[in-house]
């Protein structure tokens, strides 16, 4: 019985309660010891560039406006490509809730940084740096939310997205702040970055947040809403370091799709986020399955009205974008209108992302850097502002600066007898030149009126897909703002939603 | 004393020295109130001499007339008879009344239980083709709900006790095999046949001594012993089965109507073809005819029973191979176990240890549940979508054509090819080691210590052979010349361990002198401590030499890495994490007379998943009973042989906030993840925002039931009513995707009531006027339950799931959808019914409203009969469900044109509104409004039920016949499972707790013989 007992006892001594009620997990790391000096605030910023760099609304804008058509491997088309744009739309939430996570871990950040002192000024200028890129990504997540929600550009006083400069408890539900708010606040961000950068003594790169790319920002915000004089202010200052190539050369300018860091690049690219094998590198597959060739199998091809307008560019003026948009193994039908079978007889690949040839194997073969800022883009917002100024010619004048460095046979400046051809022409020259990089629906929703554009598909596209709608008008609901998506709805009830949904 | 020991001497000596004289044969039958007892004990007291039932319950020894015959029977009094002159002696076990309910850390007898419970014995679930265990429950116990969702062999099955007492914690009861918790979700390497009985606690009384874990019930699980002073008894039972799919009522298109509808609407192969091509047109494929097959499979059992003076052992081993109905799914199993039971001479020292080794082999062709929809991987989604104008007959030219061009609706030929070359299997070991051991320090103490361990090593081996047509089409983008093909394996172990000392109490005073009126009490008290570790590793290899892949292998084949790119660098992972709980608590039991009855637990849980104040929980039960049969003025009434009525009142605890065993380990801290980032930077983010207020989920039962035995126990069962509150919910509160990406976050939310009522009854119809003579007895189980949500910690009381909510005063995931009100015979387009009642073609978010329906089931059970004559017995068993909905998506693909010319669709379309046929059930090919974003009950199907769960046929040889071949019994029967079912849902399997159906693997229909032999 001694003999139980003592093992019955020697059982219950093995074990004490906290070894079973106080497990810490392995490699639990948690906020007191992430943020304990500068370089851990370096370190931090780069979550805050994978949060940003994200290719949601290119592929959204791809997919549901007039810049693609199915590809021989895209089947139906996503309910995007069927313009059936609801509260559960996979993109329109991926764009609400990608760049408020780069807006949520910013303010992490600016939480975590509040606790380091920087020891000397080699730490000092550090930690100036990363919270100036911190601040500038900050603005650009928000100016990507501003674009795609805001009901109405052009209205101070309409609603966008929620604001909010701290960490955001459970219980926080935060209603959407107008537009004339978001702006204030992107401005404020970016003037912080201004300062910040100029005293940690910034260099410029080209995938790192720069003055350049606070300056391009600027414009470009200003522009969305119609600043024109603060954009065109801006846009003057990036193109104080920037110009593009004054004639059109094929191979130089397949460089900077390439990702080629050279000349061309150097001259068209203010800023774009650097993807590498193991970061960031799917943004070819919106596109093509694969490698962005014929047997690549494509999913959605450069739409046929977009094809049609490089293929007569090409042809009348020697535009060297007809060869680098389009992919040059590309099955084109003579006669697309009567093909039997237009998805496969009429195979159109984009090839704007045609990978990275620097990087190896299949991976490579879909994984290109996201040009965020173009030279192209601030002489855009140029003519813009000179439209908005009454100067038609001036508006001209941009335009041309574009073309001479696209047409191989450069074309006298055009002339318009009214704003409203002006800004057609505006419209019409983004709608190639900033092709597949995320501008269109912007674009109609914020220049549509003015110029009068809706999407225009081919008839043949449309008739790709079963879904009975092919065109839609700038004033229809689903282009002028993109649903309040459903997930950010269960969670707070009382937010506003966008006309129409 | 003295002089009564002298007479007894006295007797032997004279019985020992008749012995040579008048030896005789005695048989007989030993029965209990259900029927016969096969594998009872009949011995000679005082001797050596043993026989045992066979599968009739009858027995045939040889005994002088002065011998004593002991009859026994695990879990039953043992009987004795003096043989006197008799040569027949037919003995009934004392039945129920006596019957010991095994109770939580100890086991009481049924006069003395307090608590609500229902006991499964191997008779009622043996023989059964099931290959789980756990599955051979369902429709057997009221209140027990067992849901299948897959049939995949071996695969898991829901177990719901009493409705959903959790919205997302874990929801199953515990599962305690002989003493042992253990995992509830790996019943895959349990084998069936070594399970001798399976109790379920039901009632707080019961399960609130689990504390912690009990909130949902328990199961506990009793293998098969042998019996001390037990000849060696050998039992082989083999089984051949065959497995197929249950087929669908979709109204799907012919080849030729199909491609009318794509030459019609400009789309696919049909617009190509000229009317004339169309009707001649000569393949018309049913590619569920490709993808399933009659699956065969077999078993083989055989177990050994023996026993000593001081020793009882039970071994058995098992081999199972099972064939699913689908390619390429099969599970192959063999299991050893072996249950030793020692004891002290002076009967004060007892010990258990139980002993199982299995190991399982299981093929899947269906993906892991994330990716059941990708089409090139789930021979499921392909069975049901395939166009019904491709030939599987081309593989070898479509497969080729695939691979050159990507086309999905080709997905058929691709998952066929996976078939040929591609494979996903999954091996389990599993060791479940126990001892539970005891020593009675006196009379009245008694101390007691358990330990179990419950060991899972599972790898998983998942393979894209380098000449399959996915691993082609990879290596052709590599380059010209390359070759790719996967292979991935990992490796977990999962190690639970438990140990349980406790201290006993038990004292009978102020009885009579035979015994009776005395009050007894019991006071038990325990220490337990649960510790769980798991450990995963694993690697994905990329690029495999076609030369020498053999799939789990390296040999060479793993192509290294080299300077053209990084394609064949391998990936790799590892993980662990661990859990535990610590516990003490203590119980204390009353009894006067066996007529009234008093019983009280108490316990305290510490679990490490919470932290500070929230750690600990109380958890307690109180619970009475009245023998009314016992009372004197009962006396009189014969009709009612026994009548019990007990109530009891406690709480249990659930610290599972995840569901998983191992899930939401830490969700109480706020944690940063390390990991690559921008440009190839190491950095780091908020992975999780903690939640320091989680604390234990409780469920609080009231519970009020009646066990009856009335008419010579001819109608016996239970009666049961409930009311289940849980309170602190755990459940993903949704936050603003400002707060978390995901949008949710796991909390306790609210609190949700369970109400309900269970009668079980059994009821003997005819009873045999001979002992072959005609048997009748029927059964039926029926539960209702109801549930409400009384309080939902978030604004406006409502958790928004999209199409269901969690809201004050619904049923717990009540569906919210927007009406559906039918076609707009104007245009064609969908109408709906919005928020102020009038018809829409354009709802949003807010014209969703509560349907009234769940998952969950209203009203289900069992009933059946079993019958016997002659040597035939028949059995069958019909189990059903009412008051559950689930969306159809496979329906609404069938109704959605947009799929036209991609996969396969359902001929209603052929009805869709014109404007010459505009009063139609189908909307328009052009409506505008297909995809409205909220989901509309279009597709909402009821899934309500009846079904032939279970039917037996069999004959029981003649033991005359069989003497002569050393056999004692023999029996053969043919099983039928799934064999019909009554429902209003389209597809194969109405039987699910999902939300939605999506081409998912679905339970099949089985067919079995078998035969039972033993010697």
């Amino acid at each position: 019985m001694r003999k139980i007992f003592l093992t019955l006892g020697l059982a219950a001594a093995l074990f004490s309660c906290e070894d079973a009620t106080e497990i810490i997990q392995p490699s639990e790391f948690g906020f007191d010891t992430a943020f304990q000096n500068a370089d851990d605030v370096k370190t931090a910023v780069f979550g805050i560039y994978g949060n940003a760099n994200r290719t949601t609304g290119i592929a959204f804008t791809s997919y549901f406006t007039d810049e693609c058509g199915l590809g021989e491997a895209g089947n139906n088309g996503n309910e995007s490509h069927r313009l059936q744009l609801n509260v559960n739309n996979a993109q329109a939430s991926g764009i609400w809730t990608g760049y408020n996570s780069a807006i949520r871990n910013a303010n992490i950040f600016f939480e975590g940084a509040a606790l380091v002192t920087p020891a000397d000024a080699a730490e000092q200028a550090t930690y100036d740096e990363a919270l100036g890129e911190a601040h500038a990504l900050r603005a650009y997540a928000y100016s990507q939310l501003l674009a795609y929600f805001a009901q109405d550009l052009s209205d101070p006083s309409s609603l966008a997205v929620p604001v909010y400069d701290f960490v955001p408890g459970v219980e926080d539900r935060l209603p959407r702040n107008t537009v004339a708010e978001v702006v204030q606040f992107i401005n404020d961000d970016l003037d912080a970055a201004d300062n910040l950068l100029t005293q940690a003594g910034t260099a410029y790169t080209v995938d790192f947040i720069s003055l350049d790319f606070v300056n391009a920002l600027r414009a470009r915000v200003a522009a969305y809403v119609g600043d024109y004089p603060r954009a065109s202010n801006f846009a003057q200052a990036v193109l104080g370091n920037f110009t593009l190539p004054t004639t059109a050369n094929a191979a130089q300018f397949t460089e900077v799709w390439q990702d080629i860091n050279g000349t061309a690049t150097s001259q068209e690219v203010i800023f774009k986020f650097n993807n590498t094998l193991a970061v960031g590198s799917s943004m070819g597959q919106i596109w093509n399955t694969n490698s962005s060739d014929v047997t690549g199998s494509p999913l959605y091809e450069v739409g046929r009205r977009l094809f049609n307008e490089l293929e007569s560019n090409s042809s009348n003026f020697g535009d060297i974008r007809r060869q680098v948009w389009v992919d040059p193994s590309s099955l084109i039908s003579p006669d697309y209108p009567n093909a039997t079978n237009p998805r496969e007889d009429d195979i159109l690949v984009v090839d704007k992302y045609p990978g990275d040839p620097s990087l190896p194997g299949l991976v490579g073969g879909y994984t290109n850097d996201q040009k965020v800022f173009r030279t192209a883009e601030m002489h855009f917002i140029l003519a813009e502002a000179a439209v908005e100024n009454g100067d038609l010619p001036g508006a001209a004048a941009q335009l041309k600066i574009v073309r001479d460095a696209r047409y191989t046979s450069p074309q006298a400046a055009p002339t318009y007898s009214s704003a409203t051809e002006a800004w057609a022409d505006i419209m019409a020259e983004r709608y190639i030149e900033l092709a597949f990089e995320g501008h269109r629906y912007i674009d109609v929703k914020r220049l549509g009126a003015l110029a009068n554009q809706g999407y225009d598909r081919n008839d043949t596209d449309c008739s790709l897909y079963p879904a009975p709608e092919c065109d839609i008008s700038f004033n229809d609901f689903r282009a002028r703002a993109l649903p309040v998506p459903a997930v950010e709805v269960r969670g707070n009830p009382t937010i506003t939603q966008n006309d129409g949904y | 004393m003295k002089t009564k020991f002298k007479g007894i001497l006295t007797l032997l000596l004279a019985l020992v020295a008749q012995v040579a004289f008048a030896q005789q044969t005695v048989t007989g039958t030993v029965s209990d109130a259900d029927g016969p007892v096969g594998g009872a004990t009949v011995s000679i007291k005082g001797s050596n001499t043993f026989a045992s039932t066979n599968f009739d319950g009858e027995y045939s020894i040889q005994a002088n007339p002065e011998d004593v015959l002991v009859f026994s029977y695990v879990g039953y009094d043992a009987k004795e008879e003096t043989v006197g002159n008799r040569t027949v002696i037919d003995v009934t076990l004392s039945s129920a009344l006596e019957e010991v309910v095994v109770q939580a850390y100890r086991t009481s007898s049924t006069k003395r239980s307090n608590i609500a419970a229902n006991v499964i014995t191997a008779k009622q679930i043996q023989d059964r083709p099931n290959a789980s265990a756990i599955q051979r429950l369902q429709g057997q116990v009221p209140g027990l709900i067992i849901q299948t969702a897959s049939g995949q062999p071996g695969a898991n099955s829901t177990i719901q006790l009493r409705g959903v007492s959790s919205i997302n914690g874990n929801t199953e009861p515990l599962i305690i095999i002989d003493g042992i918790p253990v995992d509830e979700d790996a019943f895959r390497t349990i084998n069936p046949l070594d399970i001798e009985s399976q109790t379920v606690l039901k009632d707080a009384a019961a399960t609130a001594i689990y504390g912690n874990r009990g909130a949902n019930g328990v199961i506990i699980i009793k293998t098969k012993g042998g019996a001390y002073n037990q000849e060696l008894q050998v039992s082989y039972t083999g089984q051949t089965r065959i497995t197929e799919l249950i087929d669908t009522e979709y109204d799907l298109f012919n080849s030729r109507d199909y491609l009318r509808l794509e030459n019609e609407r400009g789309i696919g192969l049909g617009a190509t073809l000229t009317d004339a091509e169309i009707n001649a047109y000569a393949v018309n494929t049913d590619w569920s005819d490709t993808f399933y097959r009659t699956g065969f499979s077999q078993l083989h059992n055989l177990s050994l029973r023996s026993g000593g003076k001081n020793l009882n052992q039970f071994t058995s081993v098992n081999y199972t191979y099972e064939e699913g109905s689908l390619q390429a799914s099969d599970l192959q199993r063999f299991t050893v176990r072996n249950n030793l039971n020692v004891k002290s001479d002076n009967d004060r020292f007892n010990l258990a240890t139980s002993l199982q080794v299995g190991y399982s082999k299981n093929n899947s062709q269906s993906e892991p549940e994330t990716r059941n929809n990708a089409i090139y991987f789930n021979s499921i989604y392909n069975s049901n979508f395939g166009l019904p104008y491709f030939d599987p007959n081309n593989y070898d030219t479509r497969i080729e054509e695939w691979v050159g061009s990507l086309q999905a609706r080709l997905s058929p030929y691709v998952t066929l090819d996976n078939i040929l070359f591609n494979g996903n299997r999954e091996d389990e070991m599993k060791i479940i080691a126990g001892a539970n051991s005891s020593y009675k320090i006196s009379d009245n103490w008694t101390a007691r210590y358990n330990i179990g361990v419950d060991y899972r090593q599972q790898t998983f081996l998942r393979y894209a052979d380098p000449n399959s047509a996915l691993a082609r089409v990879r290596a052709s983008f590599i380059g010209p010349g390359e070759v790719e093909g996967f292979q991935t394996e990992s490796f977990f172990n999962d190690f639970r361990f438990n140990s349980t000392a406790s201290i006993g109490y038990k004292k009978t005073f102020g009885a009579n002198e035979d015994g009776s009126n005395g009050h007894t009490i019991l006071a038990n008290g325990y220490v337990e401590y649960v510790k769980a570790h798991f450990k995963s590793f694993g690697f994905s290899q990329t690029g495999l030499d076609p030369r020498t892949f053999s799939p789990g292998n390296d040999g060479g084949a793993f192509i290294g890495d080299n300077e053209d790119n990084d394609e064949f660098v391998p990936t790799v992972n590892s993980g662990k994490g661990s859990t535990g709980l610590f516990s003490y608590f203590a119980e204390f039991d009353y009894d006067y007379a066996d007529k009234y009855g008093f019983g009280a637990t108490i316990r305290r849980d510490a679990s490490s998943r919470f932290s500070g104040d929230n750690k600990w929980g109380t958890f307690w039960s109180v619970a009475g009973r009245w023998n009314i049969s016992e009372e004197a003025f009962m006396k009189d009434v014969n009709w009612v042989n026994s009548l019990k009525l007990r109530a009891s009142y406690g709480s249990v605890g659930n610290d599972r906030i995840a569901s998983t065993y191992y899930g939401a380990l830490n969700n109480t801290r706020t944690l940063f993840t390390t990991g690559l980032s921008y440009a190839d930077n190491q950095t780091f983010v908020r992975s999780q925002l903690g939640n320091a207020d989680l604390r234990w989920e409780s469920v609080n039962t009231a519970n009020l039931g009646i066990d009856y035995e009335l008419f010579n126990r001819r109608l016996r069962g239970t009666l049961d009513i409930y009311n289940r509150k849980t309170t602190d919910l755990f459940s993903p509160r949704s936050v603003s995707t400002l707060v978390i990406a995901s949008g949710t976050q796991q909390a306790n939310i609210g609190d949700l009531v369970n109400r309900g009522i269970e009668l079980g009854a059994r009821f003997d119809l005819i009873i045999p006027k001979s002992n072959k003579g005609f048997d009748l007895d029927i059964f039926a189980n029926v539960s209702y339950n109801e549930n409400e949500v009384t309080s939902i910690d978030a604004p406006d009381g409502i958790i928004d799931n999209g199409s269901s909510v969690i809201q004050e005063g619904a049923q717990l995931n009540e569906y919210f959808v927007v009406p559906y009100l039918g076609v707009n015979p104007a245009n064609g387009n969908l109408l709906f019914l919005d928020a102020n009642g009038n018809p829409t073609e354009a709802p949003t978010l807010d014209d969703r409203r509560l349907t009234g329906t769940d998952t969950v089931p209203d009203f289900q059970g069992g009933f059946g009969f079993e019958m016997n004559y002659n040597n035939f017995f028949f059995e069958t068993q019909f189990s059903f469900m009412t008051g559950l909905q689930r969306f159809d998506f496979n329906q609404r693909d069938y109704y959605d044109i947009n799929n036209l010319g991609q996969t396969q669709l359902s001929s209603d379309l052929t009805r869709s509104w014109t404007p010459t046929n505009r009063v139609t059930d189908m909307p328009s090919l052009a409506a505008t409004n297909i995809a409205t974003g909220p989901l509309s009950d279009r597709f909402l199907i009821d899934s309500d039920f009846l079904r032939v769960r279970f039917m037996q046929l069999g004959y029981n040889f003649d033991e005359t016949a069989l003497d002569k071949i050393f056999l004692d019994s023999a029996r053969i029967y043919v099983n039928a499972e799934n064999l019909v079912t009554w429902t209003k849902w389209l597809g194969s399997d109405p039987e699910s707790t999902r939300l939605s159906e999506y081409n998912r693997y679905p339970t099949p229909r089985i067919f079995s013989v078998g035969i039972d032999l033993q010697f």
